[in-house]
């Protein structure tokens, strides 16, 4: 082995030994001092779903068919608008999620040629966290716990004709996610 | 012996570089796997789905009774969310299956009203109908009447007839079958699928009542006939069959008088429902009561009363009942102006004279409208054979008799 060989290996278990620092002292010397201990928390990413309330307009009134809304007939004109209000939940550091709107499965059926997809916006308690565009929307802790609803609606209209009378606007759904990036 | 320590040293000096570098390496990956991180990669995700449930849209239709009652009905908007904007669309008219001709419903008029159900039959039409039964909105309102969802209107027709029809299809029955739609109001496009009301309707007749002997003498008899139709007639006069022709007779006989007090060719005025003759003197022959619709068109009775004949030489007769009349409906509904047994009573077209100051009651409306269709029979006077009567009197004791109901048969020949 030469010198500068030896010299590598020396270099080596200097930086592991700096590093680890696991061999102790031989000293001996002993102190203690006692510490608080300190709590660790993980981090959080969920969304705290709140009741859904469904209005529908029709000649420029509003009526809340959030629990008849099966007992309805619609008629051309007819503006559905579905409010799906959620609470976002971050909690970590550095944490950022994206959160998003999907109504895609909202309108199926028969009648998804003629109502189209639905306009959706959304609405933030307090208000101005979001923009109100239809999103993805990137998010951190700053939204958490905020309410953030999402605003869909569905018209009926006037081109559905005489063809349409009786169809359904089949069970459907509005999802909400939100996912860490 | 230094040549080969040369190469030694060289190769030497080539694995210690080496040895150097992979140390460095070591120690740089330990030194990453020991330092803390910030930030996970563990692409937390949530969601939340809320469930919509199912709507249906609107059924837009109209309903009406399968059986209703006279000239009214009610029309109901089935939609649960749709405002009907309803109407009246087509009327055919038929009767005995066939469509009626225009010409026979010139000047009558057929008008729909609305109102709530049951209520309508005195309201201001709503729509008229021409007689080429094309209907529109009257006095320029809207052409369509709106329904609430779930909600009924009356809808009544209205018949008032004028001569044509009075002269040709008495006492017939009209079915008259209206097809109502809808459209929703806007912005919807839709429309309901038409319903069917059908009604039915009996062009006014008159029929004979009873006839009953009123003189001890036997020879005077009072005769009375009904008039269902809250039109007024222009008149009434009692024409007899002589053997060859349907004539007008006087009448208003006093107790036992042999004085007439409306003399033959005169009428009767329009309220009365009752005179006296003397039926021996045109030799007891049969005796309809004709009404006047226009000063110069008439419509005989469907039923004749019969006499018989006590004796040959007094004029004594027993009223022998009212018999369904056998004379077509050409020669039935057309009543020509008698033949002039008075020199009061003018001819054919020429004006007449109305027997009282009773008279005074306005003429029927749609005496205004005649004579317009050349078809119609105003001014025709029937073409009747003079045969003579087939069907020989009912032997009847009794002085007083009531007419038994006519019997709607399609007569077989003119005259009588």
């Amino acid at each position: 082995m030469t010198a500068k060989a030896l010299r590598g290996l020396v270099a080596v278990a200097a930086v592991v030994l700096l590093l680890s620092g696991g061999l102790g002292s031989t000293a001996l010397w002993s102190a203690e001092a006692a510490l608080p201990s300190a709590q660790i928390t993980s981090g959080q990413l969920r969304l705290e779903q709140e009741p859904m309330s469904i209005t529908l307009t029709r000649d420029g009134a509003s009526t809340d068919v959030s629990a008849t809304l099966g007992q309805q007939a619609l008629r051309p004109g007819d503006v559905l608008t579905y409010r799906v209000p959620v609470r976002p939940v971050l909690e970590g550091t550095s944490l950022e999620a994206t959160l998003a709107l999907d109504a895609g499965g909202l309108v199926v059926g028969p009648l998804k040629d003629v109502v189209g997809e639905p306009a959706v916006t959304v609405q933030t308690e307090p208000s101005g966290l979001l923009p109100t565009s239809p999103g993805p929307w990137n998010v951190t802790p700053a939204l958490s716990h905020a309410r953030v609803t999402g605003i869909v609606t569905v018209t009926i209209p006037a081109t559905a004709g005489t063809a349409r009378q009786g169809q359904t606007l089949e069970p459907g759904n509005i999802s909400w996610s939100l996912t860490q990036v | 012996m230094s040549h080969v320590a040369t190469r030694t040293s060289a190769a030497d000096r080539r694995r210690a570089a080496r040895t150097g570098l992979v140390t460095i390496m070591a120690a740089g990956l330990l030194a990453i796997f020991l330092a803390p991180t910030t930030g996970t990669q563990a692409r937390w995700h949530a969601e939340a789905v809320a469930q919509t449930p199912a709507v249906a849209l609107d059924r837009m239709a109209l309903s009406v009774p399968s059986s209703p009652a006279g000239l009214t009905t009610t029309v109901t908007n089935t939609a649960k969310a749709t405002t009907a904007m309803w109407r009246p669309a087509t009327l055919t008219v038929t009767i005995g299956g066939k469509p009626l001709p225009a010409t026979a419903l010139a000047g009558t008029a057929i008008s729909y009203a609305t109102g709530t159900a049951g209520t309508c039959a005195a309201a201001p039409a709503r729509w008229t109908v021409t007689p080429a039964l094309v209907i529109g909105p009257a006095g320029g309102a809207s052409p369509r009447e709106t329904l609430v969802p779930g909600g009924s209107a009356g809808l009544c027709v209205t018949i008032r007839p004028a001569a044509d029809l009075l002269a040709q299809y008495p006492g017939q029955t009209m079915a008259l079958t209206t097809t109502v739609d809808a459209q929703a109001s806007a912005p919807a496009t839709w429309t309901a699928p038409p319903v069917t009301w059908t009604t039915t309707y009996q062009v006014p007749a008159h029929t004979l009542a009873s006839c009953r002997i009123v003189s001890s003498n036997d020879k005077n008899v009072e005769v009375a006939w009904s008039w269902p139709d809250a039109q007024a007639p222009y008149g009434w006069d009692v024409v007899q069959w002589t053997g060859r022709e349907w004539v007008s007779i006087g009448k208003d006989y006093a107790t036992s008088s042999n004085n007439p007090g409306v003399l033959a060719g005169q009428l009767l005025p329009a309220a009365r429902r009752s005179t006296t003759i003397r039926p021996a003197e045109n030799g007891s022959g049969d005796v309809r009561v004709r009404r006047y619709l226009t000063e110069t068109v008439g419509v005989d009775s469907r039923q004749s009363f019969t006499f018989n004949t006590k004796h040959p030489d007094n004029d004594k007769v027993r009223c022998g009942g009212a018999d369904a009349s056998t004379a077509p409906v050409a020669a039935a509904t057309v009543g020509a102006v008698p033949a002039d047994a008075s020199t009061t009573a003018p001819g054919l077209g020429a004006p007449r004279t109305i027997a009282s100051t009773a008279a005074a009651e306005a003429p029927i409306a749609a005496s205004t409208h005649l004579p317009t269709d050349p078809v119609a029979p105003t001014a025709t006077i029937p073409t009747a054979p003079t045969t003579a009567p087939t069907e020989a009197p009912i032997p009847v004791p009794a002085d007083s008799v009531t007419p038994t109901p006519a019997i709607a048969t399609a007569p077989t020949a003119e005259g009588k």
